[in-house]
This record gives structure tokens, sequence and C-alpha cells, in this order.
């Protein structure tokens, strides 16, 4: 546990070095909540509600999406790619601890960075601009953090799942774009599900994708009942598990691909 | 005479072995091709459910919104087509790459601009040309001689904004020798303007964009005015200008390049 902590201290180390990267990004990440709010402000032009939400939670979603993406930067699959490539991944793998949770490490060290570094400042920033994006209750914020902390978890499996397909295919490139798509457009971190048709929704409600973003957010502003909440939480739960499993059968085969190619 | 014919079979050769070097990786290609295919195809998608919902957005329904869209797709897939070089320009000059440009005897310019021809920027136009073609359909566009070169121009003048902005940016690298990327920032902020209507924002935001830096060019003016969405205020079509803003631009931003390659100072080993 302690070198995993060494692992996220460096990891936290090496983002404040570059403060360049912090300013450029925050910067754009205040175009997209300035321009997607405008964008909301603009298709709600005064209506009250529309699918049961108001506009005043479609701006707090928005705000809260774009500092939530900013959190759920994943490093582990270009990593993963990346060892792969050069053959390091060799190496990784005769280190006495797990390399998968060296990269989980690194990766929470970046989401401890970002924190502080990017979701405080643009916390302010959205409030200035459209005031505080408040939750639901206090109680809608505890089931909030636990939700995204899941999320996080299914996230990450997601990305080491994509990275291990580099054991195959050796670069990522397009395959990598995909995911970022599917990631952006599906899981409801710009528009929320409950605008699309209902047969485009039920299906993308059964994919693990909304559970990063849309679940968490509606949770955050009072979109979902308590009996709701528990279901929703019950399958992003499965989610977690099944997508776990998976990772830990192809990381056991992709294992012994390697050592069958002997580096 | 002979100096241009020269300088034409250059930019033929170098075009072919952009092309030959990208085809080496036939499934890269197709990858490309699916990747941006759902990029372009459902984030259109996802924009109409959700316009549909809401009626209009900024006095725009979700057909004249196709038409914006599949425009901008068509010609930022045409940037990335021929301008794709300007993305690295930080790497070039730190690393010392732009050394083999001042070692041939041949206009330095002409030679950045045509070094680089990237295919992979035609399979942002194949989802581009389906949004745009149902867009077309949906306005009930009618295809005739005006309406084409209005279109041809509007590309051409987006394209070519599109490009001096990243050429623009690239060029700083010559005076702050780093490698910092705009290319995510500058793509984010081509998106929000280009293909969502810019009358969504503030006053003082559209102004921003009309003339200070004039990305509403790009496609929402000329869009509009094809569309007849406005009484013309200036009797030139908008397209025209788009072109010439375009034109424009690119001027401004080769003399910043030639300019910069002055500073250039081969800071590689």
């Amino acid at each position: 546990m302690k070198s995993y902590l060494f692992v996220s201290k460096i990891r936290i180390q090496t983002a404040l070095a570059y403060r360049f990267n912090v300013i450029s990004t925050i910067l754009i990440q205040c175009l997209i909540m300035y321009a997607m709010s405008c964008f909301w402000i603009a298709a709600y032009s005064g209506a009250e509600a529309v699918s049961g939400v108001s506009q005043r939670d479609m701006i707090t979603y928005t705000t809260i999406s774009v500092i939530m993406g900013n959190l759920l930067t994943m490093g582990v699959q270009n990593r993963i790619a990346g060892s792969v490539r050069s053959g390091s991944v060799a190496l990784d793998l005769l280190k006495p601890i797990n390399i998968y949770g060296i990269y989980l490490a690194e990766d929470m060290g970046d989401c401890a960075a970002a924190f502080f570094q990017k979701a405080i400042p643009l916390l302010l920033v959205g409030t200035v601009m459209f005031g505080f994006p408040a939750p639901r209750s206090p109680v809608r914020f505890l089931l909030f953090l636990f939700s995204f902390a899941i999320g996080y978890l299914i996230n990450w499996i997601l990305a080491a799942l994509l990275g291990m397909c580099a054991f195959k295919t050796l670069k990522l490139g397009p395959l990598a774009n995909a995911k970022g798509f599917i990631m952006k457009l599906l899981s409801g971190s710009i528009f929320p599900l409950w605008f699309f048709p209902n047969g485009f929704r039920t299906v993308l409600e059964f994919l693990p994708f909304m559970n990063i973003y849309q679940l968490p957010l509606g949770i955050y502003i009072g979109q979902y009942t308590a009996d709701e909440i528990l279901l929703r939480t019950g399958l992003q739960m499965f989610w977690c598990a099944a997508l776990w499993l998976l990772f830990h059968i192809l990381q056991k085969k992709a294992a012994a691909a390697v050592l069958i190619q002997g580096g | 005479m002979k100096k241009i014919r020269y300088y034409a079979s250059v930019a033929a050769m170098f075009t072919k072995l952009s092309i030959q070097s990208e085809l080496e990786y036939p499934f890269m290609l197709i990858g490309h091709v699916l990747a941006n295919s759902i990029q372009w195809v459902v984030g259109f998608a996802t924009i109409k459910f959700v316009v549909d919902q809401f009626g209009s957005i900024g006095g725009w329904g979700y057909e004249s919104l196709a038409f914006l869209y599949g425009m901008s797709v068509l010609s930022h897939g045409l940037a990335v087509v021929f301008f794709i070089q300007t993305w690295y320009m930080g790497y070039c000059v730190i690393e010392g790459e732009y050394d083999m440009f001042l070692l041939r005897p041949m206009n330095l310019l002409f030679q950045f601009l045509f070094m680089d021809f990237n295919l992979i920027g035609f399979t942002d136009m194949i989802p581009g040309l389906i949004v745009f073609v149902y867009g077309c359909m949906k306005v009930h566009l009618a295809l005739n001689f005006t309406n084409i070169m209005l279109i041809l121009f509007t590309l051409a003048g987006g394209t070519l904004i599109r490009g001096s902005v990243w050429l623009f940016c690239g060029s700083m690298s010559f005076w702050t020798k780093s490698t910092a990327n705009f290319t995510d920032m500058v793509g984010e902020l081509f998106e929000r303007v280009s293909m969502y209507p810019i009358t969504i924002y503030p006053r003082w935001v559209q102004a921003l964009f009309t003339f200070i830096l004039p990305l509403a060019w790009i496609t929402f003016f000329p869009v509009r005015d094809m569309l007849r969405m406005e009484p013309a205020r200036i009797p030139v079509p908008l397209a025209v200008v788009t072109l010439a803003v375009g034109l424009l631009m690119f001027a401004g931003s080769c003399v910043i390049f030639r300019l910069g390659m002055r500073r250039y100072e081969s800071a590689g080993s």
C-alpha cells in the first residue's frame, strides 16, 4: 500500500510542475463550460422546464460535468499501449508489485492533483459566471460522491481494457478516438440522456457509459427518485464488477501472451 | 514558367509520397473512417434529439442546424487534409526539423505548406458529407449553379480561416521555443462557433467572433445568408466575404510564419 501511495505522490508532484499545461486546460474548460451554458440558456429561452428539468438544473449539470471530466482523465490506456510498444511491459511484469495497481495509483494521483489545480478553479469560475452549482440536498451530495467513485472505477477499467487492445494491435490510434467520442456523446457528459428518444435512451441506459457521468449528475441535481437511485446504483455496481472480472481474465491472458513473445 | 512547372512537380511528388505512406496502414485508415463516422454522425444525432425537445435553438431548427453542422465538418476535414503540418510545429522547432527546408533551394513557405498531405482528413469528410446532404435535403436547397458556387466559396474560405489560425498558433513556437500545443483549445473553439449558431451567445461574444477573431465567417454568416434567414445587409453574398476573410487571414499567417522562420535557430541536435 505504501508503494502505491508513493506513486500517487510522485504523480501529484509531476502534475504541479507543468504550470502552462494547467492554465491552458483551465482556459479550454472554461470555454466549454461557458459555451454549453449559453447553449442551454438559448435552448430554454425562458421555458419553465423541459423533460422535467429546469434551466438552472441544466447549468448546474453542465458545470459539474465539466469539472468531473477533468477528474476522470485516464492515463492508463496510453500507459499500457506505450509499455507494450516499447517492450518495457516485460520489465513491468517482473516487478514484485501489481503493475495495474501502480497504474491505478498513478491515475489517482493525477486525479488528486486535478482536484486542486482544475476542479476548484473551474468551480470558482462557474460560480462567478452563472451562480453556485448547488446540489439538491446534502444527502444527495453524499450519494453523488459514492456514485462518482464507482463511475471512476468503471471509467478506469474501460480505459485499461482499451489499453490491453494494444497487446494485439500495438497502436491504439483510431480505437482510442472512437472510445473518446463514445464516452463524450453517449455517457451524458454533454447532453443528458433524458432528452433522447425513448428507444435510444433505453439502450444507452443499459450500457456502462451512462454510469460514469449521467447517473452521478442526475443524483446531484435531484432528477432521480430514491427508488430509481437504488435500482440504478445496483446496475452500476453490477457493471463495475462485470468489467473488473473481464479485465482480470484478459490481464492474465495478456501476461501469458507477452511471456511467449519473450520481449 | 519553368520554375512554376518545377514547383508543381515537387508539390505533386510530396502529395504522392504522403498518400503512399498513409496507404501503408490500410486498417488505420478504415479505423479512422469508422471512428470519425461515429463522432460526426452520432454527434449530430444527439444535437438533433436535444433540439427536437426544445423546438429550436437561437432561432435555428434542426434542419438548418444539419446544414450548418455538415458545412462545418466538411471544412474541418479539408483543413485537416491541407494543414495537418501546423499541428506539430512546436515539436519541429524544438527538434530542429526545419533545417531541411533551409538546405533545399526552394521557397520556405512552399515547402512547409506542401510537405504533408494528410489523407486521413478525408475520413472526416465522409460523415461530413452525409450530414451535409441530409441538411441540404431538409432545407430544400436548390442545387443550382449559384448555390454550388456559394458552397464552394464557403468551404474554401472556411478551410483557409481554420488553417490560418492553426498556422498562427503553430508559428508562436518560433518565439516561445516550446512544444505547447494549442490544437485542442482551438479545435474546441472552432466547434463551438462553427457548429452552433453564434446567436446563442451574448452580443459582445458575437461581435468578438465577427470582427476581432472572425471565426463566425467559417460557417455561420455564409450559411445564414444562403438559407435567406435574414435580409441581406450588403450587396455581396456573404460566402464571398468568407473567402476574402480567409485569404486575408491566410496571408497574415504566412507573414507571421516567415517572420518566425527568421528567428528559427535549429535547437535540435
